[in-house]
C-alpha cells in the first residue's frame, strides 16, 4: 500500500511542478537557515570529548584578593598560581592522573633548512599525563614520559599542520627544531585532533587555532623568560620583586581525571588539605572555595557559547515556523485545487484514511526533498559564516549526524505542515465535486 | 466602499487569511528585534576612537632573541621609522588600541585595596611622541616630556618603579572627578603609589572593543625594553601608501633577527576586532531578507489563490457594473485587511520577543519606532505583492458570469 502511496504521491508532484517547486523551496529555506544555526550552535555548545567528559575535572582554587572575590557573588579564578599549579602536579595521589599546563608561544625554525624562516609558534607547555587524559592520537611516536618531566627533557610534540609545515608531513620523530639557543628533539606528531570547544583552556577564545605544539612544563619553566606566554594573566596583588611566577597571579591550568564519585570526594579533600596548609603560611585568605567541575560544567562556567548565537538560533526557528506557516498555505491551495480527484477516489472506495495517508505520504516526500534543498542551502551558510566569522574554521561544517537530523526535521516539518491541509482534503463530501458545475 | 463584503468573504475562507497574518505577524516580530540589533551593532562599530584611525599604521616586532630588543636597540627602531619620508610621529609600545588583547590596569584616588570607587581601565605605555602617533587630541595639560620616559625591564616594574605621571581619557576624569578639576589631582593603582594627571586627553578607545569600560584609558611614559614591542607611526595626509610599504623593510634593516609583522592601519586593526559585531550584523539582515520575502511570497500566494476561486464572483459583479478598478480595489483591500490584522498580532510578538531578548541577553530595550516602520513597511510590501493578483482579477470578463461551468 505503501509503494501505491509514494508512486501517487510523485505523480502528483510532478503534475504541478510549479507549486511543487515553491512548497519544496519554501521547506528548504526554512530547513536551510535553522540547519546552518543549529550545526554553528550544536558545535559550539557540543561536548569536545564525549566518552570521557565526565571524568576530567577542571581545578578552582580561591587565591584571590581577600577583599573581593575574582568574580561575583564568590566565584575563583578560572587559573591557578604557577607555584600551586607545580605543588599540586607534585603532590597530587599517586594514582590520579594529572595535568598542569600554560600556554606559551615561542619562536621555532628548522635548523640546516635552506629555505626555513623562523616561526611563531602558539602551544602548551604542560605535565606528560595530559596525553593520555585527553587520548589525544599521535601518527608518529608518542609522548614523553613523567622521567622526562623531572629532567626538563628537551622535546617537544608537534600538531599535524605543523609538521607539514615544518617537515613537510614527514615522519619527523628523532628531528630537532631551534628555539633560540636550544634545540627541542621532536618525539612525537599528533593525529588530527580537533576538540571543539578547545575545553582545556578557553582563556583567549575556545574556536581559535588548536595548539601547535606541546613541551613539558619543567622545560617552559627553564625558558619562560626567553619564551612567551600565550594566555590570560590576571593579578590582584602586583607581583613582587621575584617575578610573576613566584606570585599571586593565576596563569596556568590544571586537570585530573577521576572515574568516580569516590574519588572526587577523595580530590576535594585533598585540595581542602592542601589549602590549609597554605593558609598557614600566609596564602589563601580567603575562606576555602575549592571547585572541581568536568568538561561540560567547566564550558558552562566559561560561557563559550557566545549569546549572539543563541538569538540567531531562535531566529531560526522563528524563519522555519514563517516557512512551515507558507507551506500550510501552498499545500491547501494545492489540495483544495484537486478536490475533484480526492471526490472521484472517495466514490469509488477509497476510505478517509487511505486518502489521508496518500496525502500525508505526499506531504512526507515533500518534506524528504526539501530536506535535501536544505542541505545544499545549509551548506552554503556555513561557507558564509566561515567566511563572516574568523575564528569560526574548526565550527562551520556539517557532520553525519547533523545530516540526519536535518533530513528527520524536513521530513517532521513536512508532515506537521501537511497535517491540516490533509485532514481537510479528506474531510471532503464527495458528492459535493461529483455534480457538474 | 463598503468593507463588509470582504469580511464576510474572508470570514467563510479563513484559513488561509490566517495562515498569512500569522506570517505577517512572525516577520514583523523578529524584522524589528532583528533590525533594532542590527543598529546597535552598526552604531557601536561606528563609535570614534579618539586616534587617526585611517593615517595610523601599527607593527609588532618579535625579536628572536629577547635580549636584543633593548633600550639602545628600540631608539634605533624609532630613529628608523622616523626618518621615512611621509612620517608625522612614531612611538613605542606593547599592543596596538582596539586589538582585543592588552593590559588592565586599575586605578582610584585612594588605592585601598577595596575601594570601591575604583575604576578598571586599559593601560598603554608610551613614549614622548605616542600622542602625536595616535593623533589624539589633548584637551587639557600636557603630554610627557622625554626625560619623563622611563626603561622597564618588565611590566610589574610599572609596580616598583616610581613612575609619576600619566594622562587619562575625559571618560576616566569624569568618573573620578566630576566636579571637572581632575587635572594635578594625584590618583593610586597601589597604596604607595601615587602618579600626578599632567593630561586629558579628550577620547582614546582600550583593546577590548565590546567591554564596557572601552572609553577608560591611561597612558604611562614607560618603554618597556627585552620583549616584543608595537611600534605605531602615523603617516602625513596623502602618505600613507609610502609609509606602509616602508615600516617592514626599514626595520628589517636595522636588525633582520626578528619578525616583523601585522603591519596594518589602526583602522584595519578595528575592523578584525569588530569582526563579530560585523558578521552578526549582516547574518541578521540576510535573514530578515529572506523572512520578508517568503512572506511576501505567501501574500502573492494567498491572493492569486482567492483570485482563482472566485472568477465567478468577480465575473459576476463586473457583470453588474463594477468597474476594474474596483475590483482591483477589492483585493488590495483584502490584503490590506490580513496584513493589518496580522501587524496588530506582530507587535504584540514584537514587544514580547524584546521583553524575552531582554531577560536572556541583557540587550537593550527595542525602542519602540522600529514597531510602526516595520508596519509600514510590511504594508508596502505586501500590498506591492497582492498587486500582481488584483490586476489579473481585474482582467476576468464579465461573460463568465452567464457561463455554467
Amino acid at each position: 500500500m505503501f509503494a501505491y502511496h509514494l508512486n501517487m504521491a510523485l505523480r502528483s508532484l510532478v503534475r504541478t511542478p510549479g507549486l511543487s517547486i515553491l512548497m519544496v523551496l519554501a521547506i528548504g529555506l526554512g530547513i536551510g537557515v535553522c540547519m546552518t544555526m543549529l550545526s554553528v550552535y550544536a558545535l559550539m555548545a557540543g561536548d569536545p570529548i564525549p566518552h570521557k567528559s565526565d571524568r576530567l575535572y577542571a581545578v578552582q582554587l580561591d587565591s584571590w584578593d581577600p577583599n573581593q572575590p575574582f568574580l561575583e557573588p564568590n566565584e575563583p579564578p578560572y587559573q591557578l598560581t604557577w607555584r600551586d599549579a607545580l605543588e599540586l602536579a607534585e603532590r597530587s595521589p599517586a594514582g590520579v592522573p594529572r595535568a598542569a599546563m600554560i600556554g606559551m608561544a615561542m619562536i621555532a625554525e628548522v635548523p640546516d633548512a635552506s629555505n626555513a624562516r623562523p616561526e611563531i609558534v602558539t602551544g602548551h607547555a604542560t605535565t606528560s599525563d595530559l596525553f593520555g587524559m585527553f587520548d589525544v592520537p599521535f601518527q608518529f611516536g608518542g609522548a614523553w614520559d613523567r622521567l622526562t618531566d623531572k629532567e626538563a627533557g628537551q622535546v617537544v610534540v608537534l600538531s599535524r599542520e605543523l609538521n607539514d609545515q615544518l617537515f613537510g608531513g614527514e615522519d619527523s620523530v628523532g628531528r630537532n627544531i631551534k628555539v633560540g639557543d636550544i634545540y627541542l628533539r621532536v618525539i612525537g606528531v599528533m593525529d588530527d585532533w580537533q576538540p571543539t570547544p578547545r575545553f582545556y583552556d578557553v582563556n583567549v577564545g575556545a574556536f581559535d587555532r588548536l595548539d601547535e605544539a606541546f613541551v613539558p612544563l619543567s622545560l617552559f619553566d627553564r625558558h619562560r623568560d626567553e619564551w612567551g606566554l600565550n594566555g590570560n594573566v590576571s593579578c590582584w596583588d602586583p607581583p613582587t620583586e621575584a617575578g610573576l611566577f613566584a606570585s599571586e597571579c593565576v596563569l596556568t591550568q590544571f586537570w585530573v581525571e577521576l572515574p568516580d564519585a569516590a574519588a572526587v570526594r577523595d580530590y576535594h579533600a585533598f585540595l581542602d588539605a592542601y589549602v590549609k596548609q597554605q593558609k598557614e603560611l600566609g596564602r589563601f585568605q580567603r575562606p576555602l572555595n575549592n571547585r572541581l567541575s568536568n568538561v561540560n560544567e567547566w564550558l558552562d562556567i566559561n560561557e563559550v557559547v557566545e549569546d549572539d548565537n543563541t538569538v540567531l538560533l531562535g531566529l531560526s526557528f522563528m524563519f522555519l515556523a514563517v516557512c512551515l506557516l507558507n507551506t500550510v498555505g501552498l499545500l491547501l491551495a494545492k489540495f483544495l485545487g484537486r478536490a475533484g480527484d480526492i471526490g472521484v477516489r472517495r466514490a469509488l472506495g477509497a476510505s478517509r484514511v487511505a486518502v489521508f495517508q496518500q496525502h500525508l505520504t505526499e506531504v512526507g516526500v515533500l518534506g524528504a526533498i526539501g530536506g535535501l534543498v536544505g542541505l545544499a542551502l545549509a551548506w552554503a551558510g556555513l561557507a558564509g559564516v566561515h567566511a563572516l566569522y574568523d575564528d569560526y574554521e574548526r565550527v562551520a561544517h556539517l557532520n553525519l549526524e547533523l545530516v540526519a537530523i536535518a533530513i528527520g526535521l524536513a521530513v517532521f516539518a513536512g508532515i506537521a505542515a501537511g497535517l491540516y491541509p490533509a485532514w481537510r482534503i479528506c474531510r471532503i463530501a464527495p458528492a459535493t465535486y461529483l455534480k457538474t458545475q | 466602499m463598503d468593507i463588509r463584503p470582504i469580511l464576510s468573504a474572508l470570514a467563510r475562507s479563513r484559513t488561509g487569511a490566517v495562515l498569512v497574518a500569522l506570517q505577517i505577524a512572525i516577520t514583523l516580530a523578529v524584522v524589528c528585534n532583528a533590525a533594532f540589533i542590527v543598529q546597535q551593532r552598526l552604531a557601536k562599530m561606528d563609535r570614534p576612537s579618539g586616534y587617526d584611525d585611517g593615517n595610523v599604521v601599527t607593527v609588532q616586532v618579535i625579536p628572536l632573541e629577547q635580549a636584543a630588543n633593548d633600550r639602545s636597540a628600540i631608539a634605533a627602531d624609532l630613529r628608523a621609522l622616523r626618518a621615512i619620508s611621509g612620517v608625522e610621529a612614531a612611538s613605542v609600545t606593547q599592543q596596538e588600541p582596539l586589538s582585543n588583547s592588552g593590559i588592565n590596569w586599575g586605578i582610584s584616588k585612594t588605592g585601598a585595596p577595596n575601594d570601591p570607587d575604583s575604576i578598571n581601565l586599559s593601560a598603554y605605555l608610551f613614549d614622548e611622541q605616542g600622542l602625536d602617533a595616535l593623533g589624539m587630541k589633548l584637551i587639557a595639560g600636557r603630554w610627557f616630556r622625554p626625560e619623563e620616559v622611563q626603561i622597564l625591564d618588565d611590566l610589574d616594574d610599572l609596580v616598583r618603579v616610581h613612575v609619576p605621571s600619566l594622562v587619562v581619557t575625559q571618560a576616566v576624569a569624569d568618573i573620578l572627578f566630576p566636579e571637572g578639576d581632575a587635572l594635578g589631582q594625584t590618583v593610586y593603582d597601589f597604596p604607595d603609589n601615587g602618579m600626578q594627571i599632567i593630561g586629558i586627553v579628550e577620547r582614546a578607545q582600550g583593546y577590548f572593543v565590546s567591554r564596557p569600560n572601552i572609553e577608560n584609558s591611561m597612558f604611562r611614559p614607560a618603554v618597556i625594553q627585552n620583549t616584543r614591542q608595537a611600534y605605531v607611526i602615523r603617516s602625513k595626509p596623502g602618505d600613507l601608501d609610502a609609509v606602509l610599504h616602508e615600516v617592514e623593510p626599514a626595520l628589517l634593516a636595522v636588525n633582520p633577527r626578528r619578525l616583523v609583522r601585522h603591519v596594518r592601519t589602526l583602522a584595519e586593526v578595528r575592523e578584525e576586532s569588530y569582526g563579530n559585531d560585523r558578521a552578526m550584523a549582516i547574518t541578521l539582515l540576510a535573514v530578515m531578507g529572506l523572512l520578508i520575502a517568503v512572506t511576501v511570497l505567501g501574500v502573492f500566494g494567498l491572493m492569486a489563490f482567492n483570485v482563482s476561486r472566485r472568477r465567478k464572483q468577480i465575473g459576476t459583479r463586473r457583470a453588474l457594473g463594477a468597474q476594474r478598478s474596483d475590483i482591483v480595489r477589492y483585493f488590495l483591500v483584502e490584503s490590506w485587511l490580513i496584513t493589518t490584522a496580522g501587524a496588530v498580532a506582530g507587535a504584540v510578538l514584537a514587544v514580547a520577543l524584546s521583553v524575552w531578548l531582554v531577560n536572556t541577553f541583557e540587550l537593550p530595550k527595542l525602542d519602540w519606532h522600529y514597531i510602526p516602520a516595520g508596519i509600514v513597511v510590511l504594508w508596502v510590501v505586501a500590498q506591492l505583492a497582492a498587486y500582481g493578483p488584483a490586476r489579473r482579477a481585474s482582467a476576468i470578463e464579465p461573460a463568465i458570469a452567464t457561463r455554467s461551468v
